[in-house]
C-alpha cells in the first residue's frame, strides 16, 4: 500500500507557537501605538482643521465680490445705466482715452 | 507534452493597444478639464477608478493564494492573473485626479461645501475622526498602498516571467516564500484601508466594521468574472487550446458561485447588524439608499447580484456551459459597477440614480486604458508559465 499523500509528521508546534505569540504581540503593540498616536494628535488635528477652514463670511464676501466684478446687469434701463465686468470697463475707458 | 507556441503566444498590434490607452487617457483628461471644478466629475471618476482598480486588487489576492498554497489546477491560468497586476503602475498615476478633487469629494476636509451649512464645533464624531481623516495622513496612506501594490505586482510578474526564460525552479520557491510572508497580511490590510479611505469616508459619520471584507469580497468577485470572461475570449480567438479546458471553467464557475454567496453574505450581514441595532449614525447610510430611484437600485442589487447568479450558477451543468459563464461574467461585472455606484453616488446624487456624461466618459476612458494596457502586457510574455513543473498537471486537471 502506498503512503503517498499521507502526512507522516505532526505539525511543527514551536514555529506555530512562536508565530502566534508574535502575532498577538504585534496586535497589542499596534493598539498601544495607535492609541498613543490618537491621544497626542487629536487636539492638534481639531486645531489644524479650524485654522484651514475658510470662514463662511469670507467665502460669501468673495463670492459677492466676484459677482460684482465680473457680471453684466441692467441697473436703470431708462437712463441706460448698466453694470459691466471691471475688465471690460477698463478696456472701454482706455478706448475712450485713445479717442 | 509539446505545446503549440501559437496557442500561448498572444499576438496583438502594439500600435492598436497603445492608441487605445492613449484614447482613454485623452478622454479622461478632457472630462477632467471640463469638470475640473465639478463635484459630479470627481464622483464619477472615483466610481470608475475603483471599479477597475478592484479587478487588479482581486487579481493580486488570487495570485497570492495560488503561490502560497502551491495550487496546481490554476497554473494554466496564472499568467493571465499576473498580467492584470501589471496595470497597477498606470492606475497609480490615475489616482492623481482624486487627490486634486479631494476637497470636493470628502466631507471631512475643512473646505468642503458641507461646512458652509454645518457646524464643526457641534460635530463631535468628525472631530474625533480627524487624527485618521486628515489630508496629510490620507495621502501618506495612499502612497503606502500604491507602493506596496506596485512592489507586489513587479516582484511577482518579473519573477514569474523570468522563470519562463531561466527555468530555475528557485523562482517558484521565492514566490511561495514571498506570498507566505507578512506581505500577505499587509496586502489584505491595505485593501481594507483603501476601501475605508476612498469609499467609506465619503460618508464620514457612517461606519461599518465589515466594510473591509465587503470591499475585498466585491473586488475578488469582479476579478473572477473578468478572468472567466478573458479566458473565454482567448479561447474563442484560438489561444490556450488544449491548455485551458472545460475543467478550468468548471472551477472558475465554482469560484464565481462561492464568492457570489460570500459577497452577499457579507453585504447581508452588514445590513442585518445595522438594521437590528438601529443606531441613527448607521441606519442613515441605508436610508439614503432607500429614496427615489436608489430604492430600485437597492432591489436590483439584491436580485441581480445575488439571486440571478446564484440560480444561474448553482447547477453543475451551468458551470460547464461556456456561453452561460461568459454571459454571467459580463452580468457580474455590470452588477459590480452598479454596486460601486450605489456605494459612491448617493453622497452626491441624494435622491435619484443618475448616469451622466462624466460617468460615461470616465467608464469608457478607464475601459480603454485597461483593455489596451492589458492586451499590450499579454503580448509581452507567453500566456502560460512554460517552465512550471505543475503545468502538465494543470492541463490534465479533472473535476471529480
Amino acid at each position: 500500500m502506498s503512503n503517498e499523500g499521507y502526512e507522516k509528521k505532526d505539525i511543527p508546534v514551536k514555529p506555530v507557537l512562536i508565530g502566534g505569540l508574535l502575532f498577538v504581540l504585534t496586535v497589542i503593540v499596534t493598539i498601544v501605538l495607535l492609541y498613543e498616536y490618537y491621544v497626542r494628535v487629536v487636539d492638534a488635528s481639531i486645531y489644524e482643521f479650524k485654522l484651514s477652514k475658510k470662514p463662511k463670511k469670507l467665502i460669501e464676501l468673495r463670492k459677492s465680490e466676484n459677482e460684482t466684478l465680473n457680471s453684466y446687469k441692467v441697473i436703470d434701463p431708462e437712463k441706460e445705466i448698466y453694470h459691466i465686468p471691471i475688465d471690460r470697463s477698463k478696456e472701454l475707458l482706455l478706448d475712450d482715452q485713445k479717442k | 507534452m509539446k505545446l503549440d507556441s501559437k496557442t500561448y503566444n498572444y499576438t496583438s498590434k502594439k500600435s492598436t493597444n497603445l492608441i487605445l490607452v492613449f484614447a482613454g487617457l485623452v478622454l479622461l483628461i478632457m472630462a477632467w478639464v471640463a469638470g475640473f471644478d465639478s463635484k459630479e466629475f470627481y464622483f464619477s471618476y472615483l466610481t470608475s477608478f475603483f471599479f477597475w482598480l478592484s479587478i487588479i486588487l482581486g487579481a493580486m489576492f488570487f495570485v497570492f493564494v495560488h503561490y502560497a498554497f502551491s495550487a496546481t489546477w490554476s497554473v494554466a491560468i496564472i499568467r493571465v492573473m499576473e498580467n492584470t497586476l501589471m496595470l497597477m503602475p498606470i492606475f497609480t498615476m490615475l489616482f492623481f485626479p482624486i487627490i486634486a478633487g479631494m476637497e470636493l469629494l470628502f466631507k471631512w476636509l475643512p473646505n468642503h461645501s458641507y461646512w458652509l451649512t454645518h457646524s464643526f464645533e457641534a460635530d463631535h464624531l468628525i472631530q474625533h475622526k480627524l487624527p485618521f481623516l486628515n489630508k496629510e495622513f490620507f495621502l501618506q496612506r495612499a502612497v503606502a498602498y500604491f507602493s506596496l501594490w506596485n512592489l507586489i505586482a513587479f516582484y511577482i510578474y518579473y519573477t514569474s516571467t523570468n522563470h519562463d526564460v531561466t527555468g530555475d525552479h528557485n523562482a517558484l520557491k521565492k514566490l511561495k516564500n514571498f506570498t507566505m510572508s507578512p506581505i500577505g497580511v499587509l496586502l489584505f490590510t491595505s485593501i481594507t484601508f483603501a476601501g475605508l479611505d476612498w469609499l467609506m469616508s465619503l460618508d464620514p459619520h457612517w461606519y461599518s466594521t465589515m466594510y473591509g471584507v465587503y470591499t475585498f469580497a466585491g473586488s475578488f468577485l469582479a476579478f473572477l468574472a473578468f478572468l472567466t470572461f478573458t479566458l473565454i475570449r482567448l479561447k474563442d480567438q484560438g489561444y490556450l487550446k488544449d491548455i485551458v479546458s472545460e475543467e478550468h471553467f468548471h472551477d472558475l464557475g465554482k469560484y464565481l458561485f462561492a464568492f457570489t454567496v460570500f459577497y452577499c453574505y457579507i453585504a447581508g450581514a452588514q445590513f442585518y447588524f445595522i438594521w437590528y441595532s438601529n443606531i441613527p449614525e448607521e441606519t442613515i447610510w441605508y436610508l439614503h439608499r432607500w429614496v427615489g430611484s436608489w430604492k430600485t437600485i437597492s432591489i436590483l442589487l439584491i436580485v441581480g447580484k445575488f439571486f440571478i447568479p446564484f440560480f444561474a450558477l448553482i447547477f453543475r451543468g451551468s458551470k460547464r456551459n461556456i456561453r452561460l459563464l461568459q454571459f454571467m461574467s459580463i452580468w457580474i461585472l455590470f452588477m459590480h459597477y452598479i454596486d460601486i455606484n450605489f456605494i459612491v453616488m448617493p453622497t452626491f446624487h441624494h435622491h435619484d440614480f443618475h448616469f451622466g456624461i462624466y460617468d460615461l466618459a470616465s467608464m469608457l476612458g478607464f475601459a480603454a486604458i485597461f483593455i489596451g494596457g492589458f492586451r499590450y502586457i499579454m503580448s509581452r510574455s507567453p500566456l502560460v508559465p512554460l517552465n512550471d513543473p505543475e503545468l502538465i498537471h494543470s492541463i490534465n486537471h479533472r473535476n471529480h
